[in-house]
């Protein structure tokens, strides 16, 4: 091993399950099976809905014709993570938002679930060894308007036209030519401008420090919204310094009585809450850090009723005392929100379902106990 | 000290890094019609082609500022499912993207989802979109007879510098 230092080690494993969990996203939505069998070791078992196997006795085939009988076209989106290393296994918990092009009519169906997943590193390969598939919510919306205007966008396909796999990525000729007979091209910028929030760091300590201190506050970030979600205001809490206050709009409320009313929500009217983290953009010195993070927040009404989604953003100011990072101020933006009736949630589907607390799948033990 | 193999690691590590926050910038770039800012995930020499529209740096974030004036009153870029290849100072990227569209009519919230295709490549060091194409995968109208106001409330965001996110950066 020439990699000794553990700061590296680390980052090298968490990038490496991060690819593994996008890796099964592409894989399905490609319905490519050789992509989809890469995520996963060929012992690993699947508890995903009505498939409950080895993954290798058929899950990809099983998936892909899931799909195709039910859509035109899927991408399933990966969120908020939680990862907890531990040698060479990893327990993650990844929420998916899930977007299904109905087949037999001009609909949309949204849904929202988790991957729960332990992954192990064998022969220094991480890969799926267990799954744990949750669906939490699902909503429809008319579609119609995809089919109204192309716009002249490509679609993606199942198969291996679709562009992603061209390497290198390229304009058709008949593009290239469209753009040549528009003028000649602006000249071949050698050396760009840095953007402020660009970091050149010549010195690989330091970058590495930098490295590591960033992923530290996404998770401080990451911890203030899990604990929410899964009911844990001790978690929650966790992520804040004891004098942070969250300011929405014109009111600032100590954090703590922003954790207490979110989580009463999630006793009372709202039987789900899952807050999908998705762009994220930092700027982290030694000690100090501020962070914008959007969120797509979505709740189930208790009564079954509708659903409700918001666009968010946190805006946060961390600072990092006695070696943890805490966020000392959180600012919340809000972008859009909707309510919809057009509820689609089947309660007999035979996926499990997010909990609060200690009866959540991610707690059973059998996620742990996958076949060898 | 770190070892030869341990810096070639963080410096693989570190390219995968600024290649995230170049397109995750470039969100921010759009959702606040920062020119300035969607200029600076592209070289001047770097294409966009989004369906029809086949453009160099320097038409393209008017372009996407206006079509999103033209439709919508707010909206927001969501970066979710990633995978990066890096080969020395070129990169392929995959990146999922929901975009949600609050329409002009203030109720209809417009969600769709997208793949952005990038080769990316490095040049003095930094990483930048070098080709971005876009695939369409679905799109859909969320209508409502009133608009829902659970975040009414809050702050909301801003085309300029008035948008709560640059007092932070």
């Amino acid at each position: 091993m020439l990699v000794r230092d553990k700061r590296i080690l680390e980052l090298l494993d968490r990038d490496a399950i991060d690819t593994a969990l996008a890796t099964y996203c592409r894989g399905i939505d490609r319905h490519d099976v050789t992509i989809i069998n890469t995520a996963y070791f060929p012992d690993a078992q699947d508890n995903h809905g009505p498939y409950r196997d080895i993954v290798s006795k058929g899950f990809a085939e099983w998936g892909n014709a899931l799909h195709a009988g039910k859509t035109r076209a899927h991408m399933h989106n990966l969120t908020t993570r939680w990862v907890e290393l531990q040698g060479d296994v990893a327990l993650t918990d990844t929420y998916v938002l899930f977007a299904l092009l109905l087949k037999d009519r001009d609909e949309v169906e949204l849904g929202s679930g988790r991957y729960l997943d332990r992954l192990e590193r064998r022969d220094g390969s991480w890969r799926i060894a267990a799954r744990r598939t949750t669906i939490d919510m699902r909503m429809t919306a008319d579609a119609r308007v995809f089919f109204a205007a192309s716009g002249g966008y490509l679609n993606g396909r199942w198969d291996r036209s679709d562009l992603s796999y061209q390497r290198p990525l390229s304009l058709s000729p008949e593009q290239r030519a469209t753009l040549d007979k528009k003028g000649p091209a602006p000249l071949r910028e050698n050396v760009a401008v840095a953007h402020a929030w660009e970091v050149m760091t010549p010195d690989p300590e330091a970058q590495l420090q930098w490295m590591v201190e960033r992923r530290a506050v996404a998770a401080c970030i990451g911890q203030s919204v899990r604990g929410l979600d899964r009911g844990d205001a001790e978690l929650a809490r966790s992520a804040f310094a004891s004098n942070a206050g969250i300011v929405s709009g014109q009111l600032t409320t100590p954090y703590g009585d922003y954790i207490r009313n979110e989580l009463a929500m999630a006793e009372g009217e709202d039987a789900g809450q899952a807050r999908h983290i998705t762009t994220h953009n930092a700027r982290v010195s030694a000690d100090e850090a501020v962070a914008e993070t959007y969120v797509i927040e979505m709740r189930r009404r208790r009564n079954g009723l509708s659903v409700w989604a918001g666009g968010t953003r946190m805006l946060d100011r961390l600072s990092r005392q006695d070696g943890r990072w805490k966020i000392d101020q959180r600012t919340l933006v809000a972008d859009w929100e909707l309510d919809s009736a057009r509820v689609s949630f089947n309660p007999a589907d035979g996926y499990l379902r997010s909990m609060r607390g200690t009866g959540d799948p991610l707690q059973l033990d059998a996620r742990d106990q996958a076949p060898r | 000290m770190l070892s030869d193999a341990e810096i070639a690691a963080v410096r693989l590590l570190g390219d995968r890094v600024a290649i995230r926050d170049t397109i995750h910038r470039y969100c921010r770039g759009v959702d606040r019609h920062d020119v300035e800012m969607i200029d600076s995930v592209f070289f001047a020499d770097s294409v966009d082609n989004h369906g029809d529209v086949l453009c160099y740096r320097q038409e393209f974030a008017a372009w996407g500022n206006r079509l999103h004036e033209n439709i919508s009153m707010a909206h927001a870029h969501n970066i979710t499912t990633q995978l990066i290849e890096v080969s020395g100072d070129e990169a392929a990227a995959e990146s999922y993207v929901i975009f949600v569209l609050k329409r002009k009519d203030g109720s209809t919230i417009h969600i769709g989802g997208a793949r952005y295709l990038d080769r990316l490549e490095r040049r003095g060091g930094l990483w930048r979109i070098l080709l971005r194409r876009v695939a369409l995968e679905w799109r859909c109208d969320v209508t409502q007879e009133q608009a829902a106001h659970r975040l009414s409330t809050l702050q909301a965001g801003t085309w300029d510098r008035q948008d709560g996110s640059y007092a932070l950066l």
